[in-house]
């Protein structure tokens, strides 16, 4: 379903978001992608959205090289995607990702500024998701709720993978 | 099974097409009604800039219908020599009347010349001194309406000078001639004044729709996000164009049939003064229809530059 190949990105300000990131997620999966701020969660959703490019390495979604997806087709791809960030696009996402039903739902930090019941409610909703089949990834800092769920979890620091959980994952070198 | 499900689907297709255009043809209309004085205060500048070259426009299309004919309702006045005598004069006024290619001929003897020179010219006196009349019977010659072409009046012009008698010709076009290309001036003003104002609108509502989307900014970075085209993020700037164009364009309508009323009077007066029964005419509905489609491509044209440009330049961050 994801597969990150050797993935570096370092942004127009010379700061290396990512050095050599490789993981896999499959199908159907639910993987939390955790790490301290700056760790590279953020630019890990942002290359599956195609908001960003790999500065080298590859990203492949559904088998395709996203290298491969021209600018043109970035809309139709980001259609069959459910997208989910903080604040105000929160609940759009959520909305959005119900009347759509996408194959893959990605969520950054969507609990960052939720009291704990409400984050709870909507870790279940995108735990529902996962349950018909959604593969889901979730970029968070809060392992109390990452432990809750007990699901898969890929740990970032300084822009590499340092544990990438169980589920045919290729640890970063 | 395929082949039923198949127009269905393309019907379904267009129709879902066609309600998302009116969805944002309405949203962007009521996106701009809950801006009453900012919609108001771009759609008036709209106005201004359409009715300063369309009113130009109407005050031309009105001389030149006014003046229109002139041409071809000119009079020559044929001098006789003075020798002839009145009786020569009466008898070739006949004489013309009887030609095919003149309508009417008026007799005005040198005596009936001098009388009314002598009333309004003020210079009775200075005339006493002369002794003799100075003035010679004239003929005024009035061709029919076949022969007030160019053509037609100068070789009347040449027949009349060939007359025994006639001393000279007179066909006073020129300051007609001078008119029209004034005229022509005028309407070659209009135009420039209209190409410039028609591309002040552009820019008026580009820059608008500009500033909509810079503050729209976040709106357009979530639907580009969840897979909105370009084209679909473009799409309520283009019907807000649209809108500020069909605005303003009917402000500017009313501008100038509020002038036409205002300017009614005042020219039926003058016009009775020249003995003319001319009235303003105001703008037709044809006229009317262009102008709010003309209006309304110009902020269309305005609201795609600008919104092709800065949309395209917005991706989520």
């Amino acid at each position: 379903m994801i597969r990150f190949d050797q993935v570096h990105k370092r942004y127009p300000n010379g700061r290396e978001a990512l050095a050599g990131v490789s993981f896999k997620i499959d199908h159907g999966e639910l993987a939390f992608l955790t790490g301290h701020s700056g760790a590279g969660k953020s630019s890990i959703l942002k290359l599956i959205a195609l908001i960003e490019r790999p500065t080298r390495g590859q990203v492949f979604i559904n088998d395709q090289n996203t290298s491969g997806i021209r600018p043109r087709g970035i809309p139709q791809f980001r259609r069959d995607l459910g997208v989910v960030f903080q604040d105000h696009k929160l609940l759009l996402g959520i909305a959005r990702a119900v009347v759509a039903k996408p194959a893959l739902l990605i969520a950054d930090e969507p609990t960052g500024n939720l009291d704990p019941d409400l984050a709870l409610e909507i870790m279940k909703l995108f735990k529902r998701f996962n349950e018909v089949g959604v593969t889901v990834v979730i970029a968070t800092h809060d392992v109390h709720l990452i432990q809750h769920f007990g699901a898969r979890r890929i740990v970032l620091g300084e822009g590499r993978v340092t544990d990438a959980g169980q589920a045919g994952a290729v640890s970063s070198p | 099974m395929t082949h039923q499900r198949l127009p269905s689907r393309f019907r379904g297709n267009v129709q879902a097409y066609f309600a998302r255009h009116a969805q944002t043809l309405v949203g962007s209309l009521g996106r701009m009604v809950h801006q009453p004085f900012a919609t108001l205060m771009t759609m008036g500048v709209v106005a201004v800039a359409l009715a300063l070259p369309l009113f130009l426009n109407l005050l031309l299309t009105n001389v030149r219908s006014a003046t229109g004919n002139w041409n071809e309702a000119f009079d020559l006045s044929v001098y006789m020599d003075k020798r002839a005598g009145a009786a020569r004069s009466t008898t070739l006024a006949k004489q013309l009347r009887q030609r095919g290619d003149v309508a009417a001929v008026r007799v005005i003897t040198a005596d009936q010349a001098l009388l009314e020179f002598r009333n309004e010219s003020g210079f009775g006196r200075a005339l006493d001194a002369l002794g003799d009349n100075p003035l010679p019977d004239t003929l005024i010659v009035t061709p029919t309406p076949a022969a007030s072409t160019p053509q037609g009046t100068a070789a009347l012009k040449g027949a009349l000078a060939a007359m025994p008698d006639v001393q000279s010709v007179q066909l006073d076009t020129e300051w007609v001639k001078r008119l029209h290309a004034m005229l022509d001036v005028l309407r070659r003003v209009v135009l420039l004044t209209g190409g410039l104002l028609g591309a002040g609108v552009v820019l008026i509502v580009g820059n608008t729709i500009r500033l909509d989307i810079l503050n729209r900014r976040a709106e357009i970075e979530v639907m580009k996000l969840v897979g909105a085209s370009d084209g679909f993020a473009r799409r309520p700037f283009l019907y807000s164009g649209i809108w500020y164009g069909l605005g303003g364009g009917s402000m500017a309508l009313i501008l100038v049939g509020l002038a036409a009323v205002i300017l009614a009077k005042p020219v039926e007066s003058l016009a009775k003064l020249y003995g003319s029964p001319f009235r303003l005419q105001g703008l037709g509905f044809t006229t009317g229809i262009l102008v709010l489609g003309l209006a309304a491509s110009l902020a269309w044209l305005g609201s795609w530059l600008a919104a092709t440009r800065h949309i395209r330049g917005i991706e989520p961050t």
